[in-house]
């Protein structure tokens, strides 16, 4: 899949020195809140969303040069966002000594912790439902019930048969259902 | 945000439930995170770069020169797999000989059960005594007033007072030295001799040494007795009898 015209003209200009920083601050302006949204479904707290931000950012400016044309920027981008985000989770787990449930209970807790959380409100209760699920079946239904990414470009972003991710979903959407009907 | 169709078919086709609940997202961001984040990202990766040039450039650290400026004891490497070995079998041995003994014991798990309260080592407060390396010097005092300085001159005059009459008390070693020079004979000689020179009285004529010699005459007498009554001179007599007294002889 070719390069979209806007997304080429950015690179083109992040790769000149003089333009280098206002094309990256255009790619940042371009892709932070999808970006954003994507990281902070997955470590549920703010603070930890604007680090793992961050760190992805910091990463593509140090990538950028190397990134083949061949892909999509934004797949490039939501795979080092979603590698950073499993890689912070994981980090917190590794400082914690925590099992996966406990993981699941940890981002519970901080989603109660969140401002306006009300248990009894459907949108918080699915978020409640989303942390349950195991971490690959998370990121594939947010890719897929927020982001609305087609399943190949998602293929791309976590190097999996779009046959798989499919399923993933199927099991991801069933374990939510089960969760809002049984709590 | 609005679903596609696909999106909404495929999920009412999972589980019609759960594509009747709305996809807004209750999460809040701050005010205007959007509008800073490029701006503190471009800040971040530019000091970034600019450290990255400096330690570059740096004179102190060659780019090249990774080697370590630690030691490693010799052979440490060498014989580090045969260590391990021996520290595990050590073990085994260990393990081994506790199941030999009791195999209900070795399978209780050597975690320890105490409670030990969190950060308990690191805030561990050692004894005020130990902590407070403070000697407890002698009160330093200032002598900065002339009065401080008059009490000091005065305590220094008295103890050297004290000091030279406690030494000039003593008989000097000298004297000491003299006196036992002499015999006893050559004492006694000195002790009789005529020399004029000494403050001797003249030796007495009696034994007796009961009265004192003192030159007597009629004068002296009168006086002596004046103011004494007659009957008290006879009463005196008569307790006193002359011719009693072996002295009244002379």
């Amino acid at each position: 899949m070719a390069l979209n015209e806007d997304d080429l003209s950015l690179l083109q200009q992040f790769r000149v020195p003089a333009t280098r920083e206002k094309a990256y601050t255009s790619i940042i302006r371009k892709y932070q809140e999808k970006l954003y949204w994507h990281v902070r479904r997955m470590v549920v707290n703010h603070d930890d969303a604007n680090d793992v931000l961050q760190n992805v950012f910091i990463k593509v400016w140090k990538g950028l040069d190397q990134f083949r044309e061949d892909a999509q920027l934004y797949t490039w981008l939501y795979r080092i966002a979603t590698n950073e985000s499993l890689s912070y989770i994981e980090q917190q787990k590794r400082r914690t000594s925590v099992s996966f449930d406990d993981v699941a209970e940890t981002l519970g807790n901080k989603l109660e912790a969140e401002k306006g959380f009300d248990s009894n409100k459907i949108e918080w209760k699915l978020q409640a439902a989303i942390q349950q699920l195991p971490e690959k079946q998370r990121v594939v239904f947010n890719l897929r019930y927020y982001d609305e990414m087609p399943y190949e470009e998602m293929s791309q972003v976590l190097e999996t048969s779009a046959g798989a991710l499919k399923a993933s979903y199927h099991h991801a959407v069933k374990k939510i259902e089960d969760y809002i009907l049984n709590r | 945000m609005k679903r596609t169709r696909e999106i909404l078919n495929e999920l009412k086709a999972i589980s019609p439930l759960v594509a009747e609940i709305s996809d807004s997202m209750p999460f809040s961001v701050p005010d205007g995170y959007f509008d800073q984040f490029p701006v503190s990202m471009v800040g971040i990766v530019t000091l970034d770069s600019q450290n990255q040039t400096t330690d570059e450039q740096s004179t102190l650290i060659p780019p090249s020169n990774k080697q370590l400026p630690f030691s490693v004891p010799q052979g440490y490497f060498e014989s580090f797999a045969a260590n391990m070995i021996k520290l595990a079998k050590e073990e085994d041995e260990i393990n081994l000989e506790i199941r030999r003994i009791s195999a209900v014991v070795a399978d209780i798990p050597k975690s320890n059960p105490f409670y030990l309260p969190e950060n308990y080592f690191s805030s561990l407060a050692l004894p005020a005594f130990v902590s407070e390396k403070k000697t407890s010097g002698a009160r330093i005092i200032n002598f900065n007033s002339w009065k401080k300085l008059a009490v000091a001159a005065a305590f220094t005059g008295l103890i050297l007072t004290a000091s030279i009459y406690f030494f000039n008390s003593k008989p000097s070693a000298q004297n000491t030295e003299d006196l036992t020079k002499f015999s006893v004979e050559a004492m006694e000689k000195f002790l009789t001799s005529d020399d004029p020179g000494l403050p001797l009285p003249p030796p007495p004529d009696t034994d007796d040494f009961s009265f004192a010699l003192i030159d007597v005459n009629d004068n002296t007498i009168s006086e002596l007795l004046e103011g004494v009554g007659d009957n008290a001179i006879k009463e005196f007599m008569k307790e006193n009898p002359v011719g009693d007294n072996p002295s009244s002889a002379n």
